[in-house]
């Protein structure tokens, strides 16, 4: 009764779950969001088929209205040059209960002054107009751990430009990733612990000198910068935490041309990368290191150590598409990719401490000094060809080509020096030489017939098959350098699609394998995939999406017995009487299941075992809307719900994060709101990574 | 490997040219065939004003739409609503919905047909035959508009992330309940999108995954460049398996978006043959690379050793 309840008062969250609290309200008026709101009604894909009736309704209802002037008809409507919302606030978050870093690691947010979202379009009138028909800005939750931007400007048969940003915090500071028992050093964070940004930038032009030819240039630059902890280990034989200081990025150049004819399209594409990686890493004093137990009667430790690992690339790529439609009855499809990204790497490393010899050498030594020169290449060829012929009113017959073939060429080179105690100086050098290719193909034929205007129904086959070639494991050395696997797939395909009212739509997609052979254990043998989806229109403004994913995997070899199942129903009801002038209700419901068998080894004692993981998972959200009553513009709104998670299985979780939401239109122009929400995981077996927190954001929205 | 060199692109960059610049005929699209059966009899139009006279909400809002850029196309100059609906002037006279071109009571195909006569010139329909959207006949107009003004149209409302991820979750319940878990992509977030991953229109890789600006490989790359290398020591499903083989990209409860609740059964799983010596199984990886007691904690989260684990260009064990 308690979960029942806990459920219900969860049960209240979605898509503003997901939104930002501007969402309702980011329109230029109330009313056009509430136009808005009615035309998202049904926010699925059966809201343009499933809306046939208005227009031609109309038509019936006026037939005898008088025809408007042309003026008047095609006249747009006076619009502003300028229109946005921007939402300025605070947050507060309650000091957070359970584990900070945890809640570092997942929600991340913060106390203070924030541009929650700022969203301006202005489309030019006067002289300006020469520069830019319009202009389209948006920023989001600045002054948070995520936040985007984007700028979008426009001149008709001009140019075109689109540029974005993203900048996202990677916190990700979990003790159950480093090693549980490891002793506590002086490193700042846990093993495999980052603190860092990452940060996203693209810009593109495009030109149009004329409708049929349009060159185009973009630049993107990625990066990620901040520190961490690595391990550095020494001869296998212990590892020591160290601090991590990261700093990689990639810059992108690519340009091309677009042709656009009557009947046929292509477009061209140019462009290079450059690319750095930069680690640095140190100790913060002596450590023992993970080992718990003496290595051939000593004790190993790390007094001090460094690491510079430096990496530099690049590479160029070519794009080519094209669409060709040669026949009425034919419609062709290509697209060519090429790329060579290089790569040449110089790592640098010295140790201080007690350091054993690389087995079989068993001495013991003070000082260890490593360099590594690597270069690496890997040209890559893909593309694909695909096409569909209509032979028939009805049928359409559709083939699809794909390739992808690439290896990669590897060589380092090993210096290391080695300092006893005593002076002695034993040096170690290596050269290795690596090599990976892969070719993988698959072909896919597959006809679509039309029986009705309210049913289609296809059915097809997909061959699937590839070569690669790879260095050996470490244990493998000793029976060949190299490992070769194969794949081969035989994919049986079909669907349907049913529309037998306007208001009901069904959609199905059935596919089935037959694997002879698949690259990994883990990967797809003989499996069986089912989706399948139903929209309903019902009475009373209510809308129900109901969803199945079915998936299970099976590959019977010896060395394998794998088998995978994943079953997952959804189902989103949406409630939204007259057009949710008054209120609204959405929620959902997702239930999956996550099941995976395969046997491995177990080596200490040597035998075989199952690696069973189970993941049963309930998925809810819920969010209502009310309005309250209110004058002309100034009407209030009040919103509750929020999500939950709770999963049981290999890993148990609970996650909960209800909300409520105020917005108080103090003038038509400018809105009061506050937004509280709640965060709470909990993992039994993982207690120490749970928390709690309460965050209170609240601001004014003005509306232009 | 030479035979991946691109010596043969210009070739083909001659061919597409002078294929380019042949005979053209017709629109292929049904919708458009209608239109240009009407175009070689003009009085088969009625011409926008007509439409206003019924439609004149529709009009008004169509007018501030971006399709009604069509109205200053030398062909669809005054009859932009027909570019779409077909010839009008029967369903003027008749008033009839027979009469008219109605792409929503159209079959999917039909409708799209009507839509790719002018956007399947665009790169990101060059994928479409192999999304699973047009495979399961998800008409265009199931996402875009066509008549609403402003900042309503799809035009504009696809422009904001958390708009388009509403959008995606109104059928994709399953993935939208995934980023409910704690470990997620920052989608509900606002930070990205469905679309910064996938391309709805179509992608020659698996489940519409965008491709990396630089070439034909998974998007996943676009942010994590770091991953792209290419390594020394390349750790192969990187390469040549999703990234879904170790990680759930949608959102999970293990940390790191992890499949598995634990690092080392994530390795073990392929990492752990039985009996068949690695170099003719045919399945590759799956030797033990190492003999660690599984017992020993200091061994169960192999990534605080093997930090390098999507590829290391110093060791082959991946330690650095």
């Amino acid at each position: 009764m308690k979960r029942l309840a806990l459920l219900l008062t969860l049960s209240v969250a979605l898509a503003c779950a997901q939104n930002t609290p501007a969402d309702s309200t980011k329109k230029t008026d109330p009313a056009a969001a509430q136009t808005e709101k009615k035309a998202d009604a049904p926010p699925d894909s059966s809201a343009g088929q499933n809306k046939a009736a208005p227009a031609d309704a109309k038509v019936d209802a006026s037939a005898a209205a008088p025809v408007a002037s042309a003026a008047d008809a095609a006249a747009p409507a006076k619009e502003k040059t300028f229109e946005g919302t921007i939402d300025v606030g605070a947050r507060w978050v309650s000091p957070v209960s359970g584990d900070l870093d945890t809640y570092r690691s997942i929600v991340n947010l913060a106390s203070g002054l924030r541009l929650v979202n700022l969203d301006l379009k202005y489309d030019p009138s006067g002289p300006e107009k020469k520069l830019a028909d319009s202009v389209l800005l948006q920023l989001h939750d600045i002054g948070d751990p995520y936040n985007s931007a984007r700028l979008d400007m426009k001149k008709n048969r001009i140019y075109e430009f689109r540029g974005s940003y993203s900048n996202i915090a990677y916190y990700n500071n979990l003790p159950s990733y480093a090693n549980p028992t490891m002793a506590t050093t002086a490193a700042f964070l846990d093993q495999q612990a980052y603190d860092t940004q990452v940060r996203n930038f693209s810009n593109e032009l495009v030109l149009f000198p004329g409708y049929w030819f349009q060159p185009y240039i973009a630049y993107e630059r990625n990066t990620q910068f901040g520190t961490g902890i690595s391990d550095l280990v020494e001869s296998t034989q212990n590892n020591y935490p160290l601090v991590n200081l990261v700093r990689w990025g990639q810059n992108t150049f690519r340009g091309g041309v677009r042709i656009e004819l009557h009947k046929f399209h292509a477009t061209f594409e140019e462009g290079a990368t450059s690319f750095k990686d930069d680690e640095g890493l140190y100790s913060n004093g002596p450590s023992i290191g993970d080992r718990t137990s003496p290595y051939l009667g000593q004790t190993l430790s790390l007094n001090d150590a460094w690491e510079a690992y430096y990496i530099r690339g690049d590479g160029k790529f070519t794009k080519g598409f094209a669409t060709y439609s040669p026949a009425s009855w034919a419609d062709l499809y290509g697209q060519i990719y090429y790329s060579d990204p290089r790569t040449s790497s110089n790592l640098n490393q010295l140790a201080q401490g007690n350091i054993p010899g690389v087995p079989p050498d068993l001495a013991f030594y003070a000082t260890e000094f490593d360099q590594v020169y690597g270069s690496a290449d890997m040209p890559r060829t893909s593309g694909s060809l695909s096409g569909e012929f209509r032979f028939f009113n009805r049928i359409r017959v559709r083939e699809i080509f794909d390739t992808d073939e690439f290896h990669s060429d590897g060589t380092a080179t090993l210096a290391e020096l080695f300092y006893a105690a005593s002076g002695i100086v034993n040096p170690l050098n290596s050269t290795d030489v690596t090599r990976f290719e892969v070719i993988q193909k698959s072909e896919q034929t597959e006809a679509l017939v039309d029986l009705s205007k309210r049913l289609m129904v296809r059915a097809g086959f997909r061959y699937e098959w590839g070569d690669s070639l790879m260095g050996a494991g470490l244990t493998s050395l000793i029976t060949s350098p190299y490992e070769t696997g194969q794949l081969k797939r035989y994919v049986g395909l079909a669907g349907v699609q049913f529309r037998p009212t306007q208001k009901l739509t069904l959609n199905a997609d059935y596919e089935q394998s037959n694997g002879v052979k698949t690259f990994y254990r883990t990967g797809l043998q003989d499996y069986l995939k089912l989706r399948a989806l139903a929209r309903i229109t019902l009475p009373w403004n209510l809308y129900l999406n109901l969803s199945e994913n079915y998936l299970n995997n099976k590959n019977p070899d010896p060395s394998s017995q794998a088998t995978f199942r994943s079953d997952v129903e959804s189902a989103s009801l949406q409630w939204m009487p007259a057009g949710s002038k008054r209120v609204s209700l959405i929620a959902d419901y997702t239930h999956s299941e996550i099941r995976s068998d395969i046997s491995y080894l177990v080596l200490f004692p040597y035998s075989t075992d199952l690696s069973l993981y189970v993941d049963n998972a309930n998925t809810g959200s819920l969010m209502a809307e009310f309005t309250l009553p209110g004058k002309g513009a100034v009407v209030p709104k009040i919103s509750f719900g929020g999500s939950f998670v709770t999963t049981a299985g290999s890993r148990p979780s609970k996650y909960y994060q209800p909300l409520a939401k105020l917005l108080i239109p103090i003038t038509p122009r400018v809105h009061l709101y506050a937004e509280w929400q709640w965060y709470e995981l909990n993992q039994p077996f993982y207690l120490y990574e749970g928390f709690r927190a309460h965050t209170i954001l609240s601001g004014v929205r003005f509306l232009m | 490997m030479s035979r991946f060199r691109s010596g043969w692109i210009p070739p083909i960059v001659a061919a597409c040219v002078i294929v380019a610049t042949g005979p053209a005929r017709g629109q292929t699209a049904a919708g458009a065939e209608a239109a240009r059966k009407a175009a070689a009899a003009p009085s088969g139009y009625a011409g926008a004003e007509a439409c206003a006279g019924c439609h004149e909400d529709i009009s008004q809002a169509f007018a501030r739409n971006p399709h009604f850029s069509l109205d200053k196309n030398k062909r669809w100059a005054g009859k932009a609503c027909e570019a779409c609906h077909g010839p009008g002037a029967k369903h003027a006279d008749s008033t009839s919905a027979d009469d008219i071109v109605n792409p929503l009571r159209l079959t999917a195909s039909k409708a799209d047909a009507i839509c790719l006569s002018c956007h399947r010139n665009q790169p990101t329909q060059v994928g479409r035959l192999e999304s699973g959207h047009a495979r399961s006949a998800i008409a265009c107009t199931s996402c875009h508009d066509m008549h609403k003004p402003g900042a309503e149209s799809s035009f504009a409302r696809l422009k904001r992330n958390d708009r388009i991820t509403q959008l995606c979750s109104g059928c994709h319940r399953d993935i939208a309940a995934a980023f409910l878990k704690p470990h997620h992509h920052k989608v509900p977030e606002g930070a990205m999108t469905c679309t910064s991953c996938h391309n709805p229109h179509g992608s020659f890789m698996s489940r519409n995954l965008r491709m990396a600006s630089t070439g034909a490989e998974p998007g996943c790359l676009n942010c994590h460049s770091d991953k792209r290398g290419p390594f020394v020591y390349d750790h192969a499903p990187v390469r040549n398996e999703p990234c879904t083989t170790c990680h759930e990209p949608h959102g999970s409860v293990n940390p790191r978006m992890l499949t598995r609740q634990e690092v080392y059964i994530v390795c073990l799983e392929c990492h752990s043959n039985l009996g068949v010596p690695a170099s003719n199984s045919g399945t590759l990886g799956s030797t033990p690379p190492a003999f660690h007691n599984m017992a020993v904690p200091r061994y169960r989260n192999c990534t605080t050793c093997h930090v390098k684990v999507h590829g290391s260009n110093a060791d082959r064990g991946l330690l650095r």
